[in-house]
Order: structure tokens, then sequence, then C-alpha cells
């Protein structure tokens, strides 16, 4: 072991991430050179000045998060039970009507001038006498969702309309062979604000890879969302078709222009299972530029396999 | 109850069981995604978010990776996504806008002597000026790994597969972090 190895395999010795035989072939040079001992002293140095890098939790910071947390799931779950849009509704307005002026006995007059609102939402009225009498209830939790796109007094009877544009949820429960559950799906697999949401969806889509657009949707999530954790589940998605021609140009892709090799290695382990000449090109482009050793190593192993040069002249 | 036993009552509507599965793990997540984002209110939103996912997608958890797994996996990502925002957000500008006018955004990092602990002040201030030169040169993966590896005390094996990557390439990344974190710090340390 040189002493440049030791050096670099000093963190991963600190953090109890060697192997048995790598700590011990570690050690033994340790005990006989003391310009690697005296970096391990640095190391550690560093380490401790690491460890004051963090920032301790703001006391109330937990608690806050905690109750937030349950007002929130308490409100997502009233939703599924069916609780009334009105009572949402009523408690998201809360903030605005109940300043304080409003809190106290000046209260009911207002509550009387807005008993009648008029709701407009957009597409749809759920506008039905019997909801608009039941008397708002103001205990519930705000909800975030709602906003409040126009409002405009309504003749001169002292009513005011007020037109919502709600965010509402909605559970859609079907099988995976079903087109509508697979259309909604393979929009959300696209969902450019939520990577959990992406990887998700494509965990569910794998296992439906039968289907073109389902392939489809897997290949180009592989080759092109930002985020590797996704395009990691895309590839393994892919699995089952290393042999497919179009999965098998677009692993090839992945080997070449994928910045994580942690992807390019799978990618490189699922093109060897299969001896075929249609990726040769990519793979001698690769050779040229790979610097991941394992991948290096593979690449030219299957060239050689396929009787390919392993430079592309 | 075990944890299997508190998903499986989580996941049949049981709330009590779901805050009993929280309460397990949120202290280290919001650790996490405080130390990451360095802020308080981002903090907080990343916990409701991660949480909130738990709560509608547990479901569909299958036990095919651990529970520790899959919530980390969902806190990362949102972390992640939430650094290369910020990040290209700073790329944009290195200014940002504060109560007090516009300020470089590295000094609106928080001072921890803010928290009130008398061990922290000894701390020099050239120190965590240089720790959070060094934080700053991270990129949001390297900065990710360092806090799981260094401050969480996770496995890279674990860390791996919680960014849907190899054991390898969570070494390498805490190997560039270590080595961009040493030469910030220089001959300070
Ligand atoms: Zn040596």
């Amino acid at each position: 072991m040189t002493c440049e190895n030791v050096q670099a395999s000093l963190p991963f010795l600190l953090y109890g991430e060697l192997s048995f035989d790598e700590e011990e072939q570690l050690e033994q040079h340790l005990g006989a050179c003391a310009p690697c001992r005296q970096a391990l002293e640095e190391m550690r140095a560093l380490h401790a000045a690491f460890d004051q890098s963090a920032e301790p939790l703001p006391a109330p910071l937990l608690l806050e998060c905690r109750r937030e947390l349950r007002e929130r799931v308490r409100e997502e779950a009233g939703g599924k039970r069916g609780l009334g849009w009105w009572a949402k509704l009523a408690g998201r307005l809360r903030p605005a009507f109940l300043t304080p002026a409003f809190g106290s006995p000046a209260w009911p007059r207002v509550l009387g001038a807005v008993a009648m609102l008029m709701l407009g939402f957009a597409g749809a009225r759920l506008t039905s006498p019997a909801t608009v009498r039941t008397p708002p209830t103001y205990d519930t939790v705000p909800v975030s969702g709602t906003r409040v796109r126009f409002v405009e007094p309504a003749e001169n009877n002292g009513l005011v309309k007020i037109t919502l544009e709600e965010t509402r949820e909605r559970q859609v429960t079907g099988k995976l062979d079903d087109a509508r559950i697979r259309q909604l799906l393979l929009s959300a697999a696209q969902d450019p604000a939520d990577p959990g949401l992406r990887v998700e969806t494509i965990g569910l889509l794998q296992r439906e890879t039968e289907t073109a657009e389902v392939r489809q949707a897997l290949i180009t999530a592989m080759q092109s969302d930002d985020n590797a954790g996704v395009r990691m589940k895309a590839l393994q998605g892919l699995k089952r078709y290393a042999a497919h021609p179009e999965v098998r140009s677009a692993l090839a892709a992945v080997l070449l222009h994928d910045g994580n090799s942690g992807i390019r290695t799978q990618a490189i382990d699922l093109l060897v299972q299969h001896k075929q000449r249609d990726v040769v090109g990519a793979l001698q482009q690769l050779m040229e530029r790979e610097d991941n050793d394992y991948i290096r190593q593979r690449t030219r192993r299957l060239l050689s396999d396929l009787n390919a040069s392993v430079d592309s002249f | 109850m075990d944890e299997a036993g508190l998903i499986r009552a989580a996941q049949s509507g049981d709330e009590q069981a779901f805050e009993q599965l929280v309460h397990s793990y949120d202290q280290a997540v919001l650790r996490l995604a405080y130390n990451l984002l360095r802020s308080q209110e981002d903090a907080r939103d990343i916990y409701q978010e991660a949480f909130l996912r738990v709560h509608r997608n547990l479901h569909s958890f299958r036990f095919d990776c651990s529970f520790h797994t899959w919530l980390y996996r969902i806190v990362t990502n949102l972390c992640l996504d939430h650094l290369r925002k910020r990040k290209v957000r700073k790329e944009e500008s290195a200014i940002v806008e504060t109560a007090e006018g516009p300020r470089d955004r590295i000094s609106t990092i928080p001072e921890s002597g803010a928290t009130g602990d008398p061990e922290r002040h000894m701390l020099s201030s050239e120190l965590r000026a240089r720790l959070n030169r060094g934080m700053e040169q991270l990129t949001p993966r390297e900065r990710t790994v360092f806090e799981m590896r260094h401050h969480q005390g996770m496995r890279l094996r674990a860390i791996g597969e919680i960014l849907g990557t190899s054991e390898e390439a969570a070494k390498n990344c805490l190997f560039r972090a270590t080595q961009k974190m040493r030469a910030a710090l220089g001959e300070f340390v």
C-alpha cells in the first residue's frame, strides 16, 4: 500500500467504513510509517473541526413542527371523511375575517352579513341552497389550497360575491392496467415540482412496462430527469428490456451522458447481459471519455467479447 | 409495538401509530434539513412536506426497503431540490434582500453564537467562517452525503441506497467533500 493510498483511506478509517482487510493493511502501514501517522492525526483534527459545523436545533422548532403536522394531517383526514367543503372553506376564511377587530361582539353582525355568500367556483357551481344555509363553523384549521380570485358586491342587497379557486384533493383507485390510471401516473412521472413523486410513480410504472407508452416514459425519465434517484428508478424499471433495441440505445446514451457514475454502472451492467453489436459504436466512444475504472473494464470486456476494437478508429 | 407493527397500524389509518412512527424519526430528519438548509423556515417546510408525503403514501409502502430508507429518500429529494434551486438563484445573484437591505448571501447563514450555548462561543469566528465557506463549496449532493455520514452517522451503503446510487459513488462523494472542506480550512486545523 502506498502512502498516497493510505492517506486517501484515512477519512474512511475514521468513519469505520473500511473492510476488515483494508483496515488491517492500513494499521500495518501506519505502524511503520511516521508521515502517515501524522496525516492520521491531521485527519482527526479535521474531523473534530467538522463536528463543530453542526448547528444545534433551535429548541422550539421540533415541537412547532409536530404541532403543525398534527393539524395538517387532521385536515387531510377530515377531507377524506367527507367533511363539508363549507366547513373547510369557513375555516380557511377565518384568519381574514377574524382579525382582532372582528373577534369581539361585532362579529355576529359581520356573520349576518356574510351568511349568504354566493360562491362561484372555477368550472362547477356547488352552491346548493342547503349548503349555503349551513352555519359556518370556525373551529376548523385553515387549509392551504384556496385562493380568492374575485370579490364583488352583488346588487344592493348587502350580499357579496366571492369567486374562489380551489385545489381539491381527490383519491382515485384503480389497477395499473387501467388506461386512465396509467395516464395519471404518466403525467405524475413528469411533475417537475416533485422528484419524490416522480420516484414513487416510476416505481409503480415499472410493474407495467408491457405497454409501449410506459416503456417510453421510463426511457424518457432515465435519459432526461434531472433527479438521479428518478433516473435510477427508471433504469431499474427497464431491466427486463435489456435486449430491446430502443432500450439499449437509451442505455448507451445514458453511459455517454449521465454524470452519475452509479447510474452509468447500472447501465453497463444491463448492456453486458446481452452480447449484441448494436451499441458497439457508443461503447467505443465511451472508452474515450469514461474515467470510472469499473465501467471501463466492463466496457472493454464487452467490446472484446463482441470482437470489436477498443478504439473507434 | 415494533416498527413494522406501527407501520401496519398507521397504514390502516391509526393516526396515533402514525404519530409514534413520526416521532421516532422526526428529530433526526429536522436536524438534517436544518443543517443542510441553515434556515428554520426552510427546515420547517421540508419537515411538513416530507411527513405529509409519508402520510399520504404510506399505504403504498411495501416493506421492500426499510422505512428509514424510504423516509430518507423523500427527505433527501426535497432537500436536494431545495439546495439546487437555491444554487441556481445564487448563481443568478450572490446578493440577497434582507429586512436590513441587500446583503451578501454567505453572511446570512446564522451565527451559532445566537443559540446561547457558551461552549460554542469558544469556537473562533474564523473557524466558523471557514467551515461555512467550505460548506458553500460543496455541491448539494456532496453536502448531503457529508451531513448524513458525518453528523447523522449513517453508513455509506445506506446513503447510497437512499440517494439511488452505489456505495462506491457515495464514498467518492464523501471523499470530495472532505477534500474541499480541508482545503477551505487550510492551515487552520
Ligand atoms: Zn505512509
